[in-house]
């Protein structure tokens, strides 16, 4: 039996499921937070070199893994939406961005923060924390783009152009950087020394990647649900959604 | 008057559907006659990248050794902000009157028109950039090696910025906030650029030479001629629909 | 538990990441939550429309 895949690509057919993965995820991110951060925060011993601001680790790499996928599974929908021109491909790319900055900006911060104890400054110009500030800015030329239009189709695909000139961008970025600093070995930090990590640490950063992971799909899940509501006002199944019939409590 | 529109043009020349040569010598000949005709405006944009060139040391007035550090980046990014603020020029005047969306109609291939465009915007923005290099580097105590590494970085990288901010002015046809926003999508996209170029002095200076970076750069505009123009007329495209 | 609250001397630091964070997950969510409230309530005031599968996003009659 095959699954007929293209029946969610109605708004109206993935609304419900959006609805109902968004609250799964939800679940599941709440749990293997709670598990990540126990085994981060008091199950995993101090660190011999760093004390106990490595900890921050637990945030601060998920983050960054979760501001780069995130940022490649908007290119994919943007892909999508190009050739097959299908409004929930858009929408799913732009449900994603706003979740994509907040993983890049919590990236960049925590950085800083792990940096001053670590290396004695907030801020250094090293591959990893200069190609983050470039996918942020990446991001937020995404989200601008979209503000600044009022056409929704001209949005989706101006939006899906500039998603995958920027997808196709970030390695040359980061490669770039990192070539850079290899020049300049002397005067930069490095950020990417990862000493061999001890097992619990690797459990503590599994979980929290999934809870990463998670938290991010609940979140674009949500508003994706938003944007269908936002986009398809006016039309009839919408009109006959549970909650439409309920009084207006908000 | 207006130049021929391609409509006119195409009675006169033989119609060759999808033809790349002839639509690219057409769009650059035709964009640079439009732009000699302003020649004031040419002039305050080369102006503006002198200027602010000239603005840091005159400002700042550090000890030699630090200018000599800082020139490389600032007469980078001072590039970059001339390109970016003769961008929106490129399509802008076409698309008020119409002759952008047919240019986008007619059987020549747009990426071809495109590129004839982009081609102009670097002729009269990123040469007189590339020819001043070396006079106002000396502003900043370069050497005559590193002076000759900042210019043919800058001839190998201004191509690059015109084409990158040929897709970001296409993107932002007619939209409020355009300068602004303009310049937000651009930047993210160019900073390879800077780093390589930049980078290219300090290696020399560091006699480490700059062939990769040389190398990388070169790569990085084959990449860009062959990718921006496709991805800008695409977007010209977007933004007639 | 106090070995807990200082890190090793680095409180701030720690308590600084994991506490913003928690600040920008919770703006995130109450944002997404204010906005699926806000896009209901302007879509109950809208008239049901029967012809919006064909509607094309040129339509000067948009809603949007």
């Amino acid at each position: 039996m095959a699954l007929n895949l293209f029946r969610y690509a109605s708004p109206a057919s993935f609304y419900p499921a959006a609805q109902r993965m968004a609250r799964w995820f939800a679940v599941a991110a709440a749990v293997f937070a709670v598990a990540g951060l126990w085994v981060g925060l008091i199950k995993a011993p101090t660190d011999a070199t760093q004390g106990d601001s490595y900890r921050i680790i637990f945030i601060h790499v998920p983050a960054a893994w979760m501001s780069m996928f995130i940022y490649l599974v908007m290119a994919l929908w943007s892909a999508l939406a190009l050739g097959y021109n299908t409004r929930l491909s858009s929408m799913m790319a732009q449900a994603l961005a706003p979740t994509g900055a907040l993983m890049t900006f919590v990236a960049l911060v925590t950085g800083a923060f792990w940096g001053r104890p670590t290396w004695g400054t907030y801020w250094a110009w090293d591959a990893r924390m200069t190609s983050e500030l470039i996918l942020l800015f990446l991001y937020f030329g995404v989200i601008a783009l979209r503000n600044a239009i009022d056409d929704p189709r001209r949005a989706d695909r101006a939006c899906a152009v500039l998603t995958i000139v920027g997808a196709v961008n970030i390695p040359i970025i980061y490669f770039s950087v990192k070539w850079w600093n290899t020049l300049h070995q002397g005067a930069t930090i490095s950020m990417t020394a990862a000493p061999k990590m001890a097992s619990i640490m690797l459990t503590g950063l599994v979980l929290m990647s999934l809870a990463a992971w998670a938290y991010s799909i609940a979140a674009a899940l949500a508003r994706v649900t938003s944007v269908i509501i936002e986009r398809e006002r006016g039309a009839l199944w919408l009109s006959q959604l549970p909650e439409m019939r309920r009084s207006v409590a908000a | 008057m207006r130049a021929l529109t391609p409509a006119l043009a195409l009675e006169t020349a033989a119609p060759a559907t999808g033809a790349v040569a002839p639509a690219f010598v057409w769009a650059l000949a035709r964009d640079m006659r439009i732009a000699f005709r302003s020649r004031a405006e040419l002039g305050v944009q080369v102006l503006f990248y002198v200027i602010v060139v000239t603005l840091f040391p005159l400002s700042t007035a550090p000890e030699r050794g630090l200018l000599a550090a800082l020139g490389p980046g600032v007469l980078w990014v001072a590039a970059l902000l001339a390109s970016l603020l003769s961008l929106p020029r490129l399509f802008a005047a076409d698309f008020a009157d119409g002759t952008l969306e047919q240019m986008a109609l007619s059987p020549w291939s747009l990426p071809a028109i495109v590129s004839g465009k982009i081609a102009a915007h670097w002729l009269t923005s990123g040469v007189p950039v590339v020819v001043l290099a070396p006079l106002l580097g000396m502003q900043y105590a370069l050497d005559a090696s590193a002076l000759s590494t900042l210019t043919l970085g800058l001839l190998l990288g201004t191509p690059i910025l015109s084409l990158l901010g040929a897709i970001g002015a296409a993107l932002t046809l007619g939209l409020r906030g355009g300068g602004a926003l303009l310049a937000l999508l651009v930047l993210p996209l160019t900073v390879p650029v800077l780093i390589f170029g930049a980078g290219a002095v300090d290696a020399v200076r560091a006699g480490l030479g700059a062939g990769a970076n040389f190398s990388l750069l070169a790569a990085g505009l084959l990449i860009a001629l062959v990718g921006a123009p496709l991805a800008a007329a695409a977007a010209v495209r977007i933004a007639l629909d | 538990m106090s070995e807990f609250f200082s890190m090793g001397g680095h409180a701030y630091y720690v308590w600084m990441s994991y506490g913003l964070t928690a600040i920008a997950l919770a703006v995130e969510v109450a944002m997404l939550l204010a906005r699926h409230r806000r896009v209901l309530r302007e879509a109950r005031i809208a008239e049901p429309d029967v012809s919006i599968t064909t509607r094309s996003a040129l339509d000067p009659g948009s809603l949007a």
